[in-house]
């Protein structure tokens, strides 16, 4: 009997549980144009929290249009003709979310000094990994990047062809202005610092050389987000990008030691022009 | 012995009493905090008061045994009809002005239980800036600022929300501006967790006009 009376208990609650909660769902509609259905469970500090399919998004107020609480269905039939729900993605409550970013980039050296040595610049493509702070257009990541270029060296030299791969490894922000709040395109700048692995190939009429070199890089770069789903981000963005370039002799004599390959750092400075897409999870 | 630590807190009391006599008989709307707390034949009433500046916490000079009882809370004199306030030339209130007051903490929202089917008017809001409290007796000094707001209660609401009522105030505390401001849809999800899905009505205040002049117990 006791039993019973306690299962009697547990079933009261679970059915109080349910019909608190099972309330009509809210209605509100974006001034973009979208619509959501769900039911909206909090405000705080500008921004409503609305759970749809037992998850919960946010969405900021000064992006809401109109909401129609414990809609029924005539009002929504009055209200929201021809409207339909939509059934794109928000963000989630939580402002930090992983997201995966591949891109391409171009380096063009405009140091005199580096340009006489590495001619041709550098391709490259990147894979990033981090977090979205969506709210507030900001993104902390940490990418991995690899470059390939050719070089030649001026006249005096006697190398040719040779093949630069560079890895990168750095830690960067983005930081999106949000001024302007209702249009797709956004103004952006990235800020990131690291390290780099740069190795040089080249055949030597005496033999093959391989020699990697480590050293810091550093970017700053300008550019525009578009973002055409809550999901997908395309960034276009140019700038400054400068490394610890390992600076190439001028006079080469025979045969090539290492110690005359291995000489001073130095700062190389390049024109950075990249593109990439993010997907936030 | 205990005859002498009873007269104590019989003396203490009344100490205290003295400094909120002005409301001793004449309670004020009971908050609700909860639905489970509705009372028959009551609605719930939600609403907020703010100034603009907000008042800082240390402006109050309250030197009287129960602080708390007039701290950062503004006493909103309502009644059933628009009148003036008690005080011989109708600019201040007495005591008898204070029953069925809604006690608002300024800048939260309240929560209040009001009659049913019954509107009624919200004469002016009353704050007290000091009070000091010398033996039996005391001095207030208030800060009175103008109502005349009906709220419209109408047959089967059971919550109703009557706007934010932003007092706009100068440095000396004297009325610049009075602002009803519609945060119907900041209030709702807050109100959902209170009270689940009860309805709340929308009876928000009418905006005075911008030259409106306001005037104890005349509309504006």
């Amino acid at each position: 009997m006791k039993r019973g009376g306690l299962y009697f208990f547990i079933i009261s609650i679970i059915c109080l549980v349910f019909f608190t909660y099972s309330y009509a769902e809210d209605i509100i509609k974006m001034k973009d144009g979208k619509v959501y259905k769900g039911v909206i469970v909090s405000y705080k500090k500008g921004k409503y929290t609305i759970m749809i399919n037992s998850k919960k998004y946010t969405i900021p107020e000064s992006e809401v249009s109109r909401i129609w609480w414990l809609a029924t269905q005539p009002e929504l039939d009055v209200n929201l003709v021809g409207e339909k729900i939509s059934d794109s993605r928000l963000k989630d409550e939580n402002p930090f979310r992983l997201y995966l970013k591949t891109e391409l980039f171009r380096l063009t050296p405009f140091s005199q000094k580096i340009m006489d040595v590495y001619t041709n610049g550098m391709q490259g493509i990147g894979g990033s990994i981090g977090f979205d702070q969506n709210l507030d257009g900001g993104a902390l990541g940490f990418m991995v990047g690899g470059g390939e270029g050719k070089s030649t060296l001026d006249s005096y030299g006697t190398l040719s062809d040779v093949k630069l791969k560079a890895s990168f490894f750095n830690l960067y922000i983005i930081k999106t202005q949000r001024f302007l709040k209702d249009f797709f395109i956004q103004p952006c700048f990235e800020l990131g610092v690291g390290f780099q692995l740069m190795t040089e190939e080249a055949d030597f009429v005496f033999g093959p050389m391989k020699k990697t070199y480590p050293g810091m890089m550093g970017k700053l770069l300008l550019g525009a987000d578009i973002k055409p789903l809550d999901f997908l981000t395309f960034d276009i963005k140019a700038g400054y990008f400068a490394d610890s370039q390992r600076s190439t002799p001028r006079l080469i004599s025979y045969p090539v030691q290492d110690s005359d390959i291995i000489v001073n750092y130095a700062l190389a400075q390049y024109l950075y022009i990249g593109a990439g897409i993010r997907y936030v999870f | 012995m205990k005859k002498i630590y009873a007269c104590i807190i019989l003396l203490t009391a009344m100490a205290g009493l003295s400094s909120c006599h002005l409301s001793i008989g004449y309670p004020e709307r009971q908050g609700i905090i909860s639905r489970a707390s509705l009372t028959p034949h009551k609605i719930v009433l939600v609403g907020k008061v703010e100034f603009d500046p907000p008042m800082p916490d240390t402006k109050q000079e309250l030197n009287c045994p129960w602080p708390s009882y007039f701290r950062n809370l503004m006493w909103m004199v309502c009644k059933n009809e628009l009148r003036g306030l008690d005080y011989p030339d109708k600019l201040f209130p007495t005591s008898p002005d204070f029953g069925g007051r809604i006690v608002a903490p300024l800048g939260e929202t309240f929560y209040v239980l009001t009659d049913a089917d019954r509107p009624f008017y919200i004469l002016a809001g009353v704050i007290y800036m000091s009070i000091y409290n010398y033996g039996s007796g005391g001095r207030y000094y208030s800060s009175i600022y103008p109502g005349s707001f009906f709220i419209n209660i109408k047959p089967g609401d059971e919550a109703v929300y009557i706007g934010t009522i932003r007092y706009h105030r100068d440095n000396f505390y004297g009325l610049k501006k009075v602002e009803i401001i519609d945060e119907y849809d900041r209030e709702m999800p807050q109100f959902r967790v209170r009270f689940g899905a009860m309805k709340l009505s929308k009876a928000v205040i009418r905006q005075p006009r911008e030259d409106a002049v306001f005037k104890m117990g005349v509309p504006y």
